[in-house]
């Protein structure tokens, strides 16, 4: 395909404008922004893309702002043996014109033009590899795969000398499709195979289990024939047990007689055995009631020996009794006078420490007294001086102040010396006053002051301003000083510090009186105190008078603590001596008392046996009354002569019926009754399962399972031939696509070599010799190596890319171009990442490409594309 | 003298599962419409009654739905009886359809099931003699059995019977077999006077008296039957007993074993098969041979898939590897592909031609490839395959 011409009018902002381009090489079209570069490339999709009627946004965003004028677009192209001139117009009067002049003149408007058009393009053009041609302004930048139709034909030709065809892609996209209805991208099996699969299988269970039902009838009628024959057999035991019951039934009956007798004469056998027995019983009676009456006598015999021994031992367990209760009463009495004079020493002791106690607590009462009569007296004082250490700190600070302001009056007012001549008599400010001759009487002057010389002159003396200020501050201070001292009741400092003093002592004074109150009252108060001593003094006036005279009062206090310590230990000894004793009383008196006790239980004890001895003795004679010892034994030998002859007579019975063998009769007729018993109930346990499968049977004929199965092994064929045959399709089209990609892929890097060569060719001129890239099958650059540093395009920089992205394109156009299948490469201003170096490197290979194939830049920067030596350049005037 | 319709081996309610859903309701269907046909038949003919000589049902286990409308069927026709005979189908053991409540509920009057437990006169001078089947696998002849209990009788006396004849399957060995000796000798005593048998689906008149008849089944049954879809109307009297086929069967079957080899064989294959009547009443069974091109097998795949869907089933069986698809230089150039494309077909045909596991997938590859070029002819998917 080659552009000849496009032109637009009242295309966006294009006003008119007619672009021709070079057919076989490079057209650069140079203009300002907006100038309508951009449109020159848009308006060639539209016109291939929109009818003239369309309402379409891409279309409406052409339509000029504010002119009432529909849009036009016009290409001049040859595609294939095709030349034309196509021209639309939207929006406004629409409109389509086709004028053909190659390979015949035809003329076509409206939407056959359209059609026409489409038809043209579909027979000549590779979509694709126009789409890939396209470099957008401001597009993302990246490197197209060159997987088109038309490169990957020239590449095929290039590389097989035969040419590919459309057919060849479409049959691969229709085997992958057929792969693709079977597999999975993973190459798993899609879900319509699994679910053929479990519906084959749901389908052979469902004929296997009714298979199996069918094949369970069978069972039951065979189960039937079974319990059929298994009830014949069990009638003919049944009636011949029947048969040997009758048989061993009479023959029972006749050893029936001999096991009467047996039986009598063991009836008789036994009453002799009993009568025997009570004889014997009987003698058993006699010989223990002997026994007894000996017993009894010899057991009141020994009681008596032993009751006389008992009399001895009894009286020296009294005597030794009475001892020792005598002992104790002793130590009782010892023990009470010892804690008499215990007590007696106790209260002599507390006496005289009461003593002790009046005199020590009068001494604490009469310091109290004195104390607090010193403590009255400090604050009596207290009470008439006030001066403390701050008055007299504040009285001071005065006494300072007066002085100060003296010494400035002193120095700052005027000084009015009168010297009398001769005795005179002054008056100064009234106070009279006499000098001496040669006396000079000296004033400072701190106000008026009048002079009056014995009448003879009176001197006013006014002092200047500053000697009345600093006589009214002296008058100031010292009127303070004096108001303190008033307040202090003093007449000056000294006085005032004399003061203070006397305070202080006042104050100590009142302190130590106070802590001696404290010291001697403790918890007390004075009254109580007093009344605590007139208590004592109460208690040893009587302790004193009601004291027996038996024993002299102790000389002192420790004198009675020494006495009370002796006595204390008297008592100590008095209390373990009484203690001794009494356990000794109280041990002979339980010994005594044991011995009191078994006498008297020995004369219970003989008494009760005599009763028995009595008792046992009636018992004998009664007994021996009522039948004598030798009739008993008599009456024995005649029992066991009885018993003997029952035995006797027994075994001979019993002989005579073991001949005849009665327990083999008895139990073959019992085992004989159990068979006929076991086989009765074998054929009603048969009957039963007869029934059982008979009504099974029954149940399982109204099921049809037959038919059933019929339909289910249909089911099963059905769902066996579409899982089977889903299978070999699966196969075979994973067959086809693995054999065709296996080809298709090494037919593809055989081609790729000579785009690779093409590319490295044109991209020496912008990196240099050492330039070589990877390519991968999808005819995708995939890395670069430069100078032997082989990068991925990733890690390439803008710049790089887009010079690659572009070289990739016009490699493509160069190998395409020659069959007359190529497209012009339109570069909508690209290259804005290169630098100058670059910039001349790529427009070398621009200009070595525009000699295959066409080639068109737009650009809105001239100087980017000023390299390409053979283009031709296009300048659009601004919109 | 007595006419009567003998008949034999309904097995109603056989559907074989080969064939599809249609196919089967329709098969199924047939064989109790033909209860219809044979009561008009015996109705025209005068027939006294009509003998059912077993398997008068495929199993005791069949459908509810069949045995009601086969009772509904034989009732419809009235004034005429019917006797069923137990047969090896349906015996008269313990899950016997005949005892079965469903059937003795809806039994019709005109409807006796021969037990066999003694003669029974079914017309003027008739008497059947029945020899039904007690189980599925009877220990004597049957036949002999019923007719050793036999004593003279002025009657003329039909045994109907059901098994196979010793003398027409002289290999067999079974206790049931009926003896063929046996069944002359009470002909030529007088004891029996015609021997209705069941069993044989073909119409065959046994061993050389002409008083010994199987009628065959009155619809075909499977591929192997000769003569099937007829009953026999019987005249009997003192003399030769006269029999006459009558046909009222209306389903057929029919199978081929072809040699393919090329386009004329595909042609003869579809001569043969458009040559049925009742296209959409048979059922074809084809066993195919020899090799086949890519081409080819495409047109024997649209040929076969033609007719499958005329035909009430066609079943192709390939046997093993007697059958194959071999691509050769004219298919190779039939798909027109050029470059990697090519070499990828002829790697498919060197594994096709090479055998082993690969070649059926290569095979199977190749078809596809072949729709795939020529996309829009032959899916192949309407035809049956079985492997």
């Amino acid at each position: 395909m080659r552009l000849h011409r496009v032109a637009l009018r009242n295309f966006r902002g294009v006003l008119d404008c007619d672009v021709a381009f070079d057919e076989h090489g490079v057209t650069v079209i140079e203009g300002p922004n907006e100038a309508g570069k951009t449109s020159v490339a848009e308006a060639l999709d539209l016109l291939m893309e929109f009818l003239d009627s369309s309402q379409h946004r891409r279309i409406k965003s052409i339509q000029p702002a504010g002119r009432d004028v529909g849009p036009e677009a016009g290409v001049e192209m040859s595609t294939g043996e095709y030349r034309f001139v196509y021209r639309k117009r939207w929006l406004r009067r629409p409109e389509t014109t086709l004028e053909l002049t190659e390979p015949a003149v035809e003329q076509v408007s409206g939407r056959a033009a359209h059609e026409r058009v489409e038809q043209l393009l579909a027979e000549t053009l590779d979509r694709d590899l126009w789409d890939a041609m396209r470099i957008h302004q401001g597009a993302e930048l990246h490197i197209p795969g060159f997987d088109v139709p038309s490169l990957g034909r020239a590449l095929d030709a290039a590389a097989s000398a035969r040419p590919q065809s459309d057919a060849d892609d479409d049959l691969w996209q229709r085997i992958c499709q057929e792969r693709d209805q079977y597999w999975t991208s993973t190459g798993r099996p899609k879900r319509e195979r699994s679910t053929a699969l479990q519906a084959f299988e749901s389908a052979t269970a469902e004929v296997d289990g009714l298979r199996s039902r069918l094949e369970q009838i069978d069972q039951s009628l065979a189960e039937l024939h079974r319990l059929e024959a298994d009830a014949a057999g069990l009638n003919a035991t049944l009636a011949d047990r029947r048969r040997t019951t009758a048989e061993l039934t009479a023959a029972w009956n006749s050893t029936e007689q001999v096991r009467s007798r047996v039986e009598a004469c063991q009836a008789s056998l036994t009453a002799a055995e009993a009568q025997r027995r009570s004889i014997v019983a009987e003698r058993e009676q006699r010989q223990a009631l002997i026994d007894a009456a000996v017993d009894a006598e010899r057991e009141l015999s020994t009681l008596k020996d032993r009751l006389d021994k008992q009399g001895s031992a009894l009286a020296a367990d009294r005597e030794h009794a009475e001892r020792t209760a005598e002992l104790r009463d002793e130590a009782r009495d010892e023990l009470d006078a010892a804690a008499s004079r215990h007590r007696r020493a106790v209260e002599d002791r507390d006496h005289l420490r009461q003593q002790i106690e009046i005199e020590q607590l009068t001494e604490r009462r009469d310091r109290v007294s004195e104390a607090q009569k010193a403590l009255q007296a400090a604050e009596e004082a207290l009470e008439l001086s006030r001066v403390d250490d701050s008055l007299v700190a504040e009285i001071e600070g005065a006494h300072i102040a007066v002085q100060r302001a003296q010494a400035a009056f002193d120095a700052g007012a005027s000084t009015v010396t009168t010297t009398a001549l001769r005795q005179v008599s002054l008056s100064i400010d009234g106070a009279e006053r006499s000098l001496a001759p040669g006396e000079s009487h000296h004033r400072n002057v701190g106000t008026a002051t009048r002079l009056t010389i014995a009448d003879a002159a009176t001197v006013t003396v006014e002092p200047g301003k500053g000697a009345h200020d600093l006589a009214a501050e002296l008058d100031e201070a010292r009127s303070d000083l004096r108001r303190m001292c008033e307040t202090a009741g003093v007449a000056d400092l000294t006085e005032a510090r004399r003061a203070a003093e006397r305070r202080k002592d006042a104050q100590r004074q009142r302190s130590a009186a106070a802590d001696t109150i404290k010291q001697d009252l403790r918890d007390l108060t004075p009254d109580v105190l007093s009344s605590k001593i007139s208590g004592l003094n109460r208690r040893v006036a009587d302790y004193v008078a009601a004291r027996p005279d038996t024993t002299p009062m102790p000389a002192d206090f420790e004198k009675a603590k020494r006495i009370v310590w002796a006595a204390e230990e008297h008592l100590t000894q008095c209390q373990a001596q009484l203690q001794e004793r009494e356990t000794a009383a109280r041990r002979a008196a339980d010994v005594l008392n044991k011995a009191l006790l078994d006498e008297a239980g020995f004369a219970g004890q003989i008494e009760n046996a005599e009763g028995a001895r009595r008792l046992a003795q009636q018992r004998l004679a009664t007994a021996r009354a009522e039948r004598s010892d030798a009739h008993i034994e008599g009456g024995l030998t005649k029992a066991q002569g009885s018993e003997d002859a029952a035995a006797k007579r027994l075994e001979q019975a019993q002989s005579e019926l073991l001949a005849q063998d009665p327990r083999s009769i008895e139990a073959r007729l019992g085992n004989a009754r159990n068979t006929e018993t076991r086989a009765r109930r074998d054929l009603a346990s048969n009957q039963t399962q007869y029934d059982d499968v008979r009504i099974r049977l029954a149940a399982d004929g109204e099921q049809g399972l037959h038919t059933s199965l019929e339909e289910a092994l249909s089911r099963h064929r059905v769902r066996r031939h579409e899982h089977e045959g889903l299978e070999a399709r699966a196969a075979a089209a994973r067959l086809l696509h693995d054999t065709f990609a296996h080809r298709r892929q090494q037919t593809r890097m055989r081609y790729v070599e000579p785009f690779k060569q093409t590319i490295e060719e044109l991209g020496r001129l912008v990196f240099g010799p050492s330039l070589s890239v990877e390519i991968n099958t999808d005819l995708q650059i995939v890395g670069r190596t430069l100078d032997d540093t082989a990068l991925s395009v990733d890690q390439l920089s803008t710049g790089a890319v887009e010079q690659l992205g572009l070289l990739a394109r016009l490699a493509c156009a160069m190998i395409v171009s020659p069959d007359g299948a190529g497209v012009p490469i339109i570069v909508d201003d690209a290259l804005g990442w290169s630098d100058p170096q670059r910039l001349e490197g790529m427009g070398a290979a621009i200009a070595a490409a525009g000699t295959r194939c066409q080639v068109i830049v737009l650009t809105c920067t001239p100087q980017r594309y000023a390299n390409v030596g053979n283009a031709t350049t296009v300048r659009l005037p601004a919109a | 003298m007595a006419r009567f319709l003998h008949t034999a081996d309904w097995q109603l309610g056989k559907a074989p599962h080969f064939l599809s859903d249609e196919a089967r309701a329709r098969f199924s269907a047939a064989r109790v419409d033909v209860i219809g046909r044979i009561g008009d038949l015996a109705a025209q003919q005068y027939c006294d009654f009509v003998v059912v000589c077993g398997d008068v049902f495929e199993s005791n286990s069949i459908d509810r739905q069949i045995l009601l409308r086969a009772l509904e069927q034989m009732g419809s026709v009235g004034g005429l009886r019917f006797y069923l005979l137990p047969g090896n189908h349906d015996p008269l053991d313990a899950s016997s359809i005949f005892e079965s409540p469903r059937f003795r509920d809806h039994c019709p009057d005109n409807v006796t099931v021969l037990d066999g437990a003694k003669p029974l006169e079914a017309a003027d001078g008739i008497e059947l003699i029945a020899a039904p089947w007690p189980n599925k696998r009877p220990r004597s002849d049957l036949v002999a059995d019923a007719c050793g209990r036999l004593g003279p009788s002025d009657a003329l006396r039909v045994v109907a019977g059901h098994g196979a004849v010793d003398a027409m399957w002289p290999e067999s060995r079974g206790p049931e077999l009926i003896s063929l000796q046996g069944v002359e000798a009470a002909l030529d005593a007088g004891l029996v006077h015609y021997v209705a048998l069941g069993d044989r689906h073909s119409t065959t008149s046994v061993g050389e008296t002409g008083r010994v008849w199987y009628s065959g089944a009155p619809e075909p049954t499977d591929f192997d039957e000769v003569d099937p879809g007829n009953v026999l109307v019987v005249d009997l009297d003192g003399e030769q007993p006269r029999v006459e086929p009558h046909r009222v069967g209306t389903w057929s079957f029919a199978q081929r074993g072809m040699q393919l080899a090329g386009h004329a064989d595909i042609d003869a294959l579809d001569d043969w098969l458009g040559q049925f009547a009742a296209k959409s009443l048979t059922i074809v069974r084809l066993n195919l041979a020899g090799q086949l091109s890519v081409s080819q097998k495409a047109r024997l795949d649209a040929t076969l898939a033609d007719h499958g869907e005329i035909l009430a089933t066609l079943n192709v069986h390939e046997p093993g590897s007697e059958f194959v698809v071999i691509p050769d230089e004219l298919d190779i150039s039939d798909f027109g592909l050029s470059g990697y494309a090519a070499e990828a077909l002829s790697d498919l045909v060197a594994a096709a031609r090479f055998g082993g596991e690969q070649a059926t997938d290569a095979r199977e590859a190749l078809t596809l490839l072949y729709r795939l070029v020529h996309a829009g002819g032959n899916d192949g998917g309407a035809l049956e395959v079985r492997r």
